[in-house]
């Protein structure tokens, strides 16, 4: 039997033309990127593709379910495992992402080298950083 | 409630207070005066006019008994005495004093005042001395008289002398009668003098002392207050933190400190408005700028991705126009709070903007259809940019709040006096009154649509500009589909 690679970036963000730039920055990388434009979706998603996904890139405002909600329910689904990076677009990113009791975020506008190393890397789930805040 | 007397009540009753005590001094200063006047008057009248009559009177006898001491050694005075004229003066005397000046049986106020001050103070003596003395007087007067009505030549001339002198002894006595009641009466003046000024500095000090105090509690319930209000306002002033300003009863200082609370809540208020504002704002203009930043970075940094370019530029033109608008919308949004939302009207063709608006936003908000129907020629009195952006972010709001792929229903109709505009949030999941708290101006409430686009800050704009046009702008529930926007125009 294969084992399944785990290499797979999972974005949830209602924004599709973000969605989209982090999937053509992934391709180019070659890593594979799925999509959910909500967090209910998202949830869905990493429920059937939890053993392949890495990474979970979440936006923290989106319409549907509250991002606390959300993160702990990832949490529930796949555990520490897969690390859950906070995007967001708000003043205080690092704030947002302690309030999710996130360790990583990604402030938008994101510097494209940090989101591709964030895309490459092999991830820790220890590690608290804020890879670009320009705003 | 606590009961409080008001500041008003409290200076009306100090000042109350200090009028009362300047009232009892100026009377008891004016009774004073009166009553040094009165006894100035008793002293002069029936003091010391009664003891100068009786030296006169003493002088009268002297001259008589002299007169009669030359005439029993049988030497003729040069100077002539008439006898009756002397006994009818010291009658006269007799009958005036007894009349005016008696202090032990005289009917006078001022007898029967400085007898009771006697009585009072142990001078029955005098008043006996005066009696024994009267009566004396007025013996030897008869004497006097008898010895002249008389035949003078029964009489020796001794006996005459001898009565004319017990007449002036008998005066004499009277005198110093009158001289210790004028010494008595002078004490009792001077005790009464000294009880009155000691009455009004008494009074004085009371009021003072009263007055201070009163004046001191006054202060006490009014300073401190005001002095916790002024630290408040200067905590806030310096800090900019609102600390609730706590102030029980009902005076004005109540009033002024509740007056106070509620303005600078209204200003933190204010403040976190214009700081939430400002992070909506910060987020509105960061998401597009990070389609825009991001392709352009992704297509500097990867050359030769030619594939990506036509997608790229796609979204960098679509974010741009959506930055654009954001940008207008929210100076915009801020000229409306202030007041200062330029109108210009002028005779315009709804139809035809919002048939234009249609195309323009259509291909910027991808996954989502219009489904139009517009009234042609409806033509208002209007602001055309004013109403451009006041449409577009009801579309873009519209959109964002439908649910799944349903077009979104835009009607222009128009009757007698109105132009409506109506737009379907289909499917969507709020109720008409959540989507009425976006109006709420600068709500910091963050939805997003299937294309990211945010619409938080153009309701409030929307309805100030229907508003200026004499319009109204309402969402309601009309169908199970969900709420409408419905915009009213007057023709």
């Amino acid at each position: 039997m294969t084992p399944i690679l785990r290499n797979t970036v999972l974005v949830i963000d209602d924004d599709p033309d973000c969605r989209d730039l982090i999937e053509a920055l992934a391709q180019i990388r070659s890593v594979p990127v799925l999509q959910a434009h909500d967090c209910g979706e998202g949830l869905r998603v990493l429920e059937r593709e939890h053993r392949r996904i890495k990474i979970v890139l979440l936006d923290y405002f989106m319409p549907g379910m509250e991002p606390a909600k959300c993160v702990a329910s990832i949490v529930a689904r796949a555990g520490t495992a897969i690390p859950v990076v906070l995007i967001t677009a708000a003043v205080n990113a690092t704030a947002r992402a302690a309030e999710l009791n996130v360790s990583r975020c990604l402030s938008k506008p994101f510097d494209i080298a940090a989101l591709e190393t964030l895309l490459t890397e092999t991830p820790r789930s220890d590690q608290c950083s804020i890879l670009k805040s320009q705003f | 409630m606590k009961q409080q007397i008001s500041v008003g009540h409290r200076l009306v009753l100090l000042v109350a207070f200090q009028t009362a005590i300047a009232a009892v001094l100026v009377f008891t200063a004016l009774s004073a005066m009166s009553a040094v006047a009165a006894d100035a008057r008793y002293m002069y009248q029936f003091q010391f006019l009664g003891v100068g009559e009786i030296g006169k009177a003493m002088e009268v006898a002297a001259r008589l008994q002299s007169f009669l001491a030359t005439e029993s050694f049988g030497v003729h005075s040069k100077t002539q005495v008439s006898i009756p004229n002397v006994v009818s003066q010291l009658e006269a005397f007799y009958k005036r004093y007894r009349a005016e000046w008696e202090t032990a049986n005289g009917n006078t106020p001022d007898a029967i005042r400085f007898r009771k001050d006697l009585l009072g103070n142990g001078g029955t003596d005098f008043l006996e001395k005066e009696s024994k003395a009267l009566i004396d007087l007025e013996e030897s007067i008869q004497t006097l008289k008898a010895d002249e009505a008389g035949s003078s030549a029964h009489k020796p001339v001794e006996t005459r002398w001898s009565n004319a002198k017990r007449v002036r002894e008998n005066l004499a006595t009277l005198y110093d009668v009158n001289v210790a009641y004028a010494r008595l009466a002078n004490e009792h003046v001077t005790s009464r003098t000294r009880s009155a000024r000691n009455r009004l500095f008494t009074i004085g000090i009371l009021g003072t002392a009263s007055t201070l105090l009163l004046g001191l509690f006054v202060h006490r319930a009014i300073a401190p207050r005001i002095r916790r209000l002024v630290a408040k306002v200067n905590r806030f002033r310096e800090f900019g933190v609102h600390e609730q300003i706590v102030e029980t009863g009902r005076d004005e200082i109540t009033v002024l400190a509740h007056a106070l609370d509620s303005g600078f809540a209204a200003i933190a208020a204010r403040e976190r408005e214009r700081e939430e504002f400002l992070a909506v704002a910060a987020h509105e203009l960061k998401t597009p700028i990070t389609s825009i930043q991001g392709y352009a970075s992704l297509l500097i940094s990867h050359p030769e991705q030619t594939s990506l370019v036509p997608r790229a530029l796609e979204i960098i033109h679509r974010q741009s126009w959506r930055l654009s608008r954001l940008i207008e919308d929210l100076f915009l949004a801020m000229r409306a709070r202030a007041g200062q939302l330029n109108f210009q009207p002028k005779p315009m063709d709804l139809s035809e903007l919002v048939h234009r608006l249609l195309l323009e936003v259509s291909p910027l908000i991808s996954h989502r259809a219009f489904s139009a129907r517009v009234k042609p020629g409806v033509r208002i009195l209007g602001d055309d940019a004013l109403l451009d952006h006041a449409l577009w972010s009801l579309f873009v709001c519209a959109s964002a709040l439908s649910a799944g792929d349903q077009p979104v229903k835009v009607v222009l109709d128009s009757a007698a006096a109105s132009a409506t505009v109506s737009i379907d949030v289909q499917g969507s999941e709020n109720t008409a009154q959540e989507i009425e708290e976006l109006f709420t101006p600068f709500r910091s409430v963050q939805y997003e649509s299937g294309s990211g686009i945010r619409a938080a800050v153009g309701l409030y704009l929307c309805r100030e500009i229907v508003r200026v046009h004499n319009g109204r702008l309402r969402v309601r529930d009309v169908s199970n589909d969900g709420p409408e926007f419905l915009m009213e125009l007057p023709l």
